[in-house]
């Protein structure tokens, strides 16, 4: 691995909130594992340890999806102003916000640029887990690829307090909206029921 | 008297997430400095010392790290 990537973190990008100390293992809703949930999980996984973070969290997937989700869905995301890009900025301004806010701004960057842990699986972190869990309510019969995909953002979306509802409302996104917008195409995946 | 729902910013929202922010930024500390101490020749009992934790803990969180990187790592008696 090139000494770059070896050593890429982004200087305080990384997310390690409410580590779950259980072994992160991708979960298997109810009638046993579907492939695209399994998927995007594991892509979650490979996004914390991109960011150098030792959990994986609900901003976790929703990077995962916006990078590596379908066509379909990262353009939902795009227009609802959530692209990688704008979404990693998102990030890193409420993570700037918060600590400005008792008065502190980021290190040097050499204070916190460290060797990777390359060989350790990010653990799923608390937020992801309370994410998918909530994902799971707005799974329908029909788990398509597609419906996983809207389902797992609607239930990061749905967290009230933390780091997503907080990126999106200092990027100045309509999270009421875009979930809405999630739900409506959602029932054009699994039709009426 | 239906409970108010806080605002997930400003205020109290932000000082929560500070504490979030400096338990990530304390981690990538604890790397880095941990790192740099062990390049410079100190022991795993002298880092976990300074640290204010054992050298077991300390092993047990670090050491596969750094042995990947190939950083030199002292033996025992230091």
């Amino acid at each position: 691995m090139a000494d770059d990537q070896r050593h890429q973190r982004r200087t305080g990008a990384s997310q390690n909130r409410g580590q779950s100390r259980q072994r992160s293992r991708p979960s298997r809703g109810r009638g046993g594992p579907d492939g695209s949930f399994q998927q995007v999980m594991l892509q979650c996984l490979d996004e914390a340890s991109r960011r150098g973070s030792r959990s994986a969290e609900a901003e976790d997937v929703l990077l995962a999806l916006a990078r590596n989700g379908s066509p379909e869905t990262r353009e939902v995301l795009a227009e609802a102003g959530l692209d990688p890009e704008r979404l990693e900025q998102a990030l890193e301004q409420e993570r700037r916000a918060a600590l400005a806010s008792i008065g502190l701004t980021d290190p040097d960057a050499s204070l916190v640029t460290a060797a990777p842990r390359d060989d350790e699986r990010p653990l799923w972190g608390t937020s992801l887990r309370e994410a998918m869990g909530r994902a799971r309510h707005h799974l329908h019969r029909n788990r398509s690829g597609l419906a996983a995909e809207y389902a797992i953002i609607i239930g990061v979306l749905l967290a009230g307090f933390g780091t997503v509802p907080r990126a999106l409302a200092l990027a100045g996104v309509d999270r009421d909206a875009l979930i809405g917008r999630l739900q409506r195409l959602s029932l054009q995946q699994t039709g009426p029921h | 008297m239906p409970t108010e729902i806080p605002d997930p910013v400003g205020g109290a929202a932000d000082h929560l997430a500070a504490v979030v922010a400096l338990r990530e930024l304390s981690e990538r500390l604890e790397d880095a400095a941990v790192e740099e101490a062990m390049r410079a020749g100190w022991s795993w009992s002298q880092v976990a010392e300074a640290l204010g934790v054992t050298r077991q803990a300390v092993h047990k969180k670090h050491l596969r790290r750094l042995a990947a990187a190939g950083i030199e790592l002292r033996r025992r008696h230091g």
